[in-house]
């Protein structure tokens, strides 16, 4: 995408995300039990949301990489740039969340099976992305994390699932729970709808910037490589001579 | 990442350990969900069970008995009721602030007789997100979630 559409697409995202906000904050009703705390809602929901599809991208990058025929760097470049928004957001769910339980469970933490495996995820993808520098070649890092990119997914519909397989103090889900029925109603489903939204097109954001950094750092490397080998061919005609 | 011209050997090994800090945490916490697998009991299978928990600590859930919950010097004491079955919660301590009747509640204790004793209180708070108030805090039935799942 050239720059100016870029910065077009910016500019949507700001603004989707600044109609999320005054949703969230202004136009939205308070809860009949939890009054005005349920506003973190609106940000709690969607950025969990979001680093599911930020996983789920990791894996589907992470097998095209591993399966030869369509094995590309771009591929693991992908799979790493969605780790990292991945890994951003799921922390960000678990700090928002922490907070809103105080005043409505009564507590910042309890290691239920939701909170737990959501925690699970965190140190998960957090140590997928320190494998990402472990290896020595782009070959060695692209195996072992397209291997690790796609065992750590398997947490995901565990994060999920667990509200319904076990007994738990986090509540179902207000929209996919196992009956769909759908808890949630007027402005406050508009304005959570529209903030999942918003926070879609802010992942895609990121994703941009951080591939198009990607791709600068390896046109660094193999610069950075060619001129490393052009001065030791220099150091080497000076001996010869 | 092209390596010949910055191999770093001390950053690599730096993110090994990191690495491998993390595959323990997740070990750690996977130790902890089989704990926590089953959080609570509700009021009638911890009752049910209650000669074979002993005095072991555990949680027991269920929706407060509206006019049942008497304040002390210490905490409070309240009926907790689910499936038909209710039993007396001796609390010490703070109670959280969306405590009252019909509360869907958790409590954290341990058997002593009859009653639960319990040092801390959680609200398990449902999935409907309602502005209305549609509720009053009545001394009758709780009409919307009697069994204190959390709705």
């Amino acid at each position: 995408m050239n720059t100016v559409r870029r910065y077009w697409f910016g500019a949507t995202v700001l603004v989707a995300l600044g109609i999320a906000a005054l949703f969230a904050l202004v136009i939205s009703p308070p809860d009949a039990e939890q009054g005005d705390v349920v506003r973190l809602l609106y940000l709690h929901v969607p950025t969990i949301w979001i680093a599911y599809l930020a996983f789920f991208v990791t894996g589907i990058a992470s097998i095209l990489w591993l399966v030869p025929r369509t094995r590309r760097t771009e591929w693991d470049l992908l799979a790493g740039a969605s780790a990292e928004v991945g890994v951003v957001f799921t922390g960000i769910t678990l700090f928002v969340g922490s907070v809103w339980g105080r005043p409505t469970w009564g507590t910042y933490w309890v290691w239920d099976a939701r909170l737990t495996s959501t925690a699970i995820l965190f140190f998960l993808y957090l140590g997928y992305l320190a494998l990402r520098r472990t290896g020595a070649t782009a070959d060695e890092r692209g195996k072992r994390c397209a291997i690790a990119g796609i065992i750590a997914f398997a947490d995901v519909p565990i994060v999920h699932m667990s509200v319904t397989w076990w007994q738990t103090l986090h509540q179902n889900g207000t929209v996919f729970n196992p009956k769909m029925d759908v808890t949630i109603h007027g402005s406050m489903a508009f304005t959570l709808i529209w903030s999942v939204g918003a926070f879609t097109l802010f992942y895609v954001y990121l994703m941009m910037r951080r591939l198009q950094l990607a791709e600068l750092e390896e046109g660094l490397e193999e610069r950075e490589l060619e001129l490393a080998i052009a001065e030791r061919q220099r150091v080497e005609q000076m001996v010869t001579v | 990442m092209v390596d010949a011209a910055h191999s770093r050997p001390s950053h690599r090994l730096r993110y090994t350990i990191i690495a491998l800090l993390c595959i323990g945490a997740v070990i750690w916490m996977i130790t902890l969900m089989q704990k926590n697998v089953v959080f609570f009991k509700t009021v009638s299978v911890a009752v049910a069970e209650r000669s074979h928990d002993g005095a072991r600590t555990m949680r027991i859930g269920g929706a407060v008995v509206p006019g049942s919950i008497h304040n002390n010097a210490d905490g409070a004491n309240f009926k907790l009721t689910e499936g038909g079955v209710t039993v007396l919660i001796d609390h010490h301590g703070t109670e959280p602030t969306l405590f009252k009747n019909c509360a869907p509640v958790v409590a954290d204790g341990h058997w002593s007789g009859n009653t639960f004793v319990s040092e801390q209180l959680l609200i398990k708070h449902g999935s409907t997100y309602d502005p209305k108030k549609d509720i009053k805090d009545t001394t009758a039935t709780c009409p919307r979630d009697p069994d204190g799942r959390g709705t």
